[in-house]
């Protein structure tokens, strides 16, 4: 289980990384950042008060996708053997041994992957209810 | 006017010293893969700037206009050249430094909605400068309601809102707000009304004369519109390729213009008058590049009279301290350059 989450937010941190560098090289070249440093501010206040407000927007609603996307990946790992190791429970793992009682009782079988559907979607609700909240214009 | 200057606590040495002297300012900007070379944005730029004058700047796009304005307020840091505030170089130990001078100086920027924190209510962002100035935030709120009072919105129906809730006139007033809120000696107007239509530049113009009366302003405005600059500077100083080609009265400049490109850019304004409409354009083609650019006068490629002596030597902007009110930086203006039009100063 460890494992498994540390290799996917290593694999995720350069495109958040990205994501955070390109926010802030978009804020930093506006005329506020300008105006700020002509009354005098020091960078530090400047970051605090003019460029985090306007870089965590994006970056909250990028990790917030990320969630869903992840709760796919570990699955998919999982059913595949290079998760989560048997007695830990994981809707993967149970995907992936359900997989023989398809033609037994159908409906069992299919509940874990309707369970990380249903949460994937929701992870993206929230994601896109992040971005509206984050919009100052709606 | 100036008795209200006179009485300014931080004024030095009265009205005869300059606010600002800028002194051979000079920004080149290195390109980048291109061997060594630099957008030469500044290039040897003097002048003076007195006690509650306003000194129009005048030029092409790409001339230098804005990397000079940025350069005044040290936003940009010179190559080399000096500035002097009331007589304190600014940024050497001996002068003031940078933060000092940024209390004494601000900046309206030309485009109001990047100038502006989208995230921010527009009473914060007025309160932003007094309030990293030192003030306490109840302060700096009550300065930022006062100066929004005064630049003619209700602090209490325009405070709260966001910057996207206004329109392009309330924005710019805004920042007009912002500049003032921590109370400079000297504004620097980056082509504060071009992004304005006709109507609300006329409101923001007269605004802003309405302003420098009551704050008793230095102003430096920036600007490509001629009418604009006429109605509201004393000075005007005009620039060509990152270099000053004419400095001097504005109504001296508009009525007797005496560089060529100065004749060429008063010509180019569209005429008011239906019977004296411009027949062609006096001034053809862009701009040489600022990463080459030419030798000897910098106007030369595009000047009508150019000749021998415009390709080889560099005229100088007259001298200083002369007797006359305005110099141009032209050969023809020069007895000794041995252009044959010289003789006709």
């Amino acid at each position: 289980m460890t494992n498994g989450m540390l290799a996917l937010t290593l694999v995720f941190i350069p495109p958040m990384c990205r994501v955070a560098e390109t926010a802030t090289t978009q804020v930093r070249a506006l005329d506020f950042i300008e105006a700020a440093r002509a009354s005098g501010a020091r960078t530090t206040t400047i970051i605090r008060y003019h460029v985090l407000g306007n870089v965590l927007g994006p970056v909250f609603i990028y990790a917030s996708s990320l969630i869903s996307i992840s709760i796919l990946l570990a699955s998919g790992l999982s059913f595949l053997g290079l998760g989560v190791r048997p007695p830990e429970p994981d809707w993967g793992l149970m995907l992936n041994t359900l997989r023989q009682s398809i033609y037994v009782v159908p409906l069992v079988c299919g509940l874990p992957g309707a369970a990380i559907f249903i949460t994937s979607i929701c992870c993206n609700l929230v994601s896109d209810g992040l971005r509206a909240a984050m919009d100052v214009r709606m | 006017m100036h008795d209200t200057l006179a009485l300014d606590p931080r004024d030095r040495d009265g009205l005869q010293q300059p606010l600002l002297i800028a002194r051979d300012l000079r920004k080149h900007f290195p390109v980048k893969g291109s061997g060594g070379k630099s957008v030469q944005a500044v290039d040897g730029v003097s002048f003076t700037v007195g006690k509650g004058e306003t000194l129009g700047v005048v030029g092409e796009s790409g001339c230098g206009k804005s990397t000079l304005a940025r350069l005044l307020l040290h936003l940009v840091t010179p190559d080399a050249g000096e500035l002097v505030f009331d007589g304190e170089p600014v940024g050497v130990s001996a002068g003031i430094a940078v933060a000092a001078s940024r209390r004494q100086g601000q900046m309206v920027f030309q485009d109001s909605y990047s100038s502006l924190n989208p995230r921010m209510p527009i009473r914060d962002s007025v309160a932003f400068g007094p309030f990293v100035q030192g003030k306490k935030k109840d302060e700096a709120r009550r300065i930022a309601r006062d100066v929004l009072s005064k630049v003619g919105l209700d602090p209490g129906l325009f405070g709260p809102r966001y910057p996207h809730e206004l329109s392009g006139g309330q924005k710019q007033r805004v920042n007009i707000a912002r500049a003032l809120a921590t109370g400079p000696r000297m504004v620097i107007l980056d082509e504060p009304v071009s992004a304005l239509d006709k109507s609300v530049e006329a409101q923001v113009l007269n605004l802003l004369r309405t302003l420098k009366r009551q704050f008793a302003l230095t102003y430096v405005f920036i600007s490509h519109d001629l009418n604009v600059v006429r109605y509201l500077s004393d000075r005007v100083l005009v620039m060509y390729l990152g270099r000053a080609v004419e400095i001097g009265p504005i109504d001296a400049i508009f009525e007797r213009p005496l560089h060529p490109y100065t004749r060429a850019l008063l010509a180019s304004r569209p005429s008011m008058d239906p019977a004296r409409r411009i027949e062609e354009p006096p001034i053809t083609g862009d701009p040489p590049n600022p990463i080459d650019p030419p030798c000897g006068c910098r106007f030369h490629t595009r000047c009508p009279f150019a000749e021998t002596v415009c390709e080889t030597t560099d005229p100088a902007l007259g001298a200083w301290q002369g007797p006359q009110p305005y110099v141009a930086a032209c050969h023809m203006r020069d007895p000794l350059s041995g252009h044959s039009l010289s003789g006709n100063a």
